[in-house]
């Protein structure tokens, strides 16, 4: 059993320890949160007008730059009916603040509301005699949703109407999906059609291609040769050149020759067409006189083949061919050659 | 129904202003005695109990509602440091000395009762009366507001700690935010409430055990009815403060 003064004693050591760490808990605790917002940190005030208070009370938090630096303090209905809100930040944070710096109010969906500072960027300091900055307020969600709504309400009721139309002249509109599918078959087919006609005619281009090639190899070759001749063509020329220069030179003496024999020429003529008019008239009697003379001539040959030993000495005459065309006897005569 | 209530009213109301009237009785040893012991058994002895409520509720309530309503969210943070810390802090420190000191004080006076035979005489004149109502009464509200403090503390180290490592921030920014957000008074005055708490917990419990008179019967009703007073005051007082913060 333990002894009554000891566990006295035991109680009251754990009762001090819990009253010592309590206190020390609670001054921490509260000491801690008096410290983070500002109970023993130099402030300074600043002040705004607003048209209305709505949305801000004591409290509500400054930030500068996302960061709580102060607190509204105070809030006053002035004799114009705007409100003069007055606020609290730290000291060293004042300093930054320039003439041109404004408080922007917001507030989100759900969180807190807040005024915004903006330092500014004036040269001047914000004055401490007269602290005030200006101010504005950001649209809340719910105005932005009023103003949306404002405008989206017409467009929705004119989309109403249309989805009406629409509906009312949905045969209409499925005769034309139905044209539509065919156009787009149509359409598709064209297509391919396009496609095969693209590829016969890269065939085609290409062996076009290759003709061309070719004729053009030909064609360079044909000009390579007619520069060629063109080059025989100069030479001969040339060469023409040359025989037209000399046969000038020759020609004057050639024409007179030409001139000289001619005359000659003519001079024979004239002396032949004299002989010949003197043997037109002796030849006929001359020829007439032959005649007899020719037939007396062959009947002596005649009779001197018929008889002997020139008989043996002459060959007999092969026998004539008969003509084709003839039966006549005398023609298997005359025809023997002599 | 409403002639019981006002009765029992006015008997814990008397048990309250019997020990502020004999708070001189303080000088005495045993009374001083009586005291640390009470203090011992409804700080000391339950600071377990409360510590593992807190760190609990902390890790796992703070957190989660701050998870859902976003830690960025300045006034979701200070409805959950408020409401969370302010209300339900003492409240649960409260159900926590209903459990363990309501039932055993009553119990205890209920038997002491029984055992010497308080009487109205004594009631009156003896000072033995006095070392069961002061003593208990005193040491309720010094151990409720303990209790609430070192509650509060815990709480708020393990939701910083908890929401650090849920939200993958750091344990400095989330102590910052909650020190932003908390407001200094919150601290006094929950300490007040749980001190409030614990008085009126035992005075209720000593008026029921003092009820006892028979037999040992009337114990456990004493009992049943100390934690069904105590909770009924608890709630009282509570939704009290909160309608008070709206007058």
């Amino acid at each position: 059993m333990v002894d009554a003064p000891l566990k006295r004693e035991s109680i009251r050591r754990q009762v001090l320890a819990l009253l010592v760490l309590g206190a020390v808990l609670a001054l921490l605790l509260g000491g801690a949160i008096a410290t983070r917002q500002g109970a023993f940190t130099r402030t300074a005030s600043l002040y705004f007008v607003a048209d209305t208070g709505a949305g801000i009370s004591p409290g509500t938090t400054v930030r500068l730059s996302g960061f709580r630096v102060g607190a509204v303090t105070d809030l006053v209905l002035q004799p114009d009916l705007k409100v003069k809100v007055t606020m609290e930040i730290e000291e060293q944070h004042f300093a930054a603040l320039r003439s041109d710096a404004h408080a922007e109010w917001f507030k989100e969906q759900l969180q807190a509301a807040i005024i915004e500072l903006s330092p500014g960027s004036s040269a001047q300091p914000l004055s401490r005699a007269r602290p005030q900055v200006s101010h504005s307020r950001r649209r809340t969600l719910t105005e932005v949703a009023n103003d949306l709504r404002g405008r989206l309400a017409p467009i929705l009721d004119d989309i109403k109407q249309l989805s009406g139309t629409v509906a009312e002249r949905k045969g209409d509109i499925a005769a034309v999906l139905v044209q539509a599918n065919t156009a787009a078959q149509d359409v598709a087919r064209s297509t391919q059609e396009l496609r095969l006609l693209l590829a016969t005619a890269n065939t085609q281009l290409a062996g076009l291609g290759g003709q061309a090639a070719t004729a053009m190899g030909q064609a360079q070759g044909a000009l390579t040769r007619v520069n060629q001749n063109l080059a025989q063509l100069q030479t001969l020329l040339g060469q023409a050149d040359q025989s037209l220069a000399s046969v000038n030179q020759r020609l004057p003496a050639l024409l007179a020759q030409t001139g000289d024999t001619l005359n000659q020429l003519n001079a024979a003529a004239r002396d032949v067409r004299g002989v010949s008019s003197a043997a037109s008239a002796a030849v006929p009697g001359l020829l007439r006189s032959a005649v007899p003379l020719v037939e007396d001539a062959r009947e002596v040959v005649g009779g001197v083949k018929s008889h002997w030993p020139v008989r043996g000495l002459i060959a007999a005459p092969p026998a004539a061919l008969l003509p084709l065309d003839s039966h006549d006897a005398a023609a298997l005569r005359d025809a023997t050659p002599p | 129904m409403i002639a019981a209530s006002y009765r029992l009213a006015l008997g814990y109301i008397s048990m309250v202003a019997h020990a502020l009237a004999h708070r001189g009785m303080l000088a005495d040893t045993g009374v001083r005695d009586g005291l640390w012991r009470q203090i011992h058994f409804t700080g000391v002895r339950a600071l377990p109990y409360a510590a593992a409520v807190a760190v609990l509720f902390g890790a796992v309530g703070v957190t989660r509602l701050m998870a859902l309503l976003g830690d960025d969210n300045e006034e979701a943070l200070k409805a959950i440091v408020s409401g969370g810390l302010g209300e339900l802090g003492p409240l649960l420190t409260a159900f926590i000395m209903i459990v363990r000191s309501s039932a055993a004080i009553a119990a205890e006076v209920g038997l002491m009762n029984l055992r010497s035979d308080i009487n109205q005489t004594l009631w009156q004149a003896s000072m033995h009366e006095d070392e069961v109502v002061l003593p208990r009464v005193l040491g309720g509200a010094v151990g409720g507001a303990l209790l609430v403090v070192c509650f509060e503390f815990l709480t708020i180290a393990s939701a910083i700690v908890a929401s650090a490592f849920t939200l993958g921030t750091t344990v400095a920014s989330e102590l910052d935010d909650f020190l932003l957000a908390a407001d200094g008074w919150q601290v006094p005055l929950s300490m007040a409430k749980g001190a409030m708490f614990g008085a009126g917990i035992a005075a209720i419990s000593c008026y029921h055990g003092l009820q006892v008179r028979r037999d040992v019967g009337e114990v456990a009703k004493a009992v049943a009815a100390a934690c069904a007073g105590s909770l009924s005051f608890v709630i009282g007082v509570d939704v009290l403060v909160f309608a008070l913060r709206f007058v």
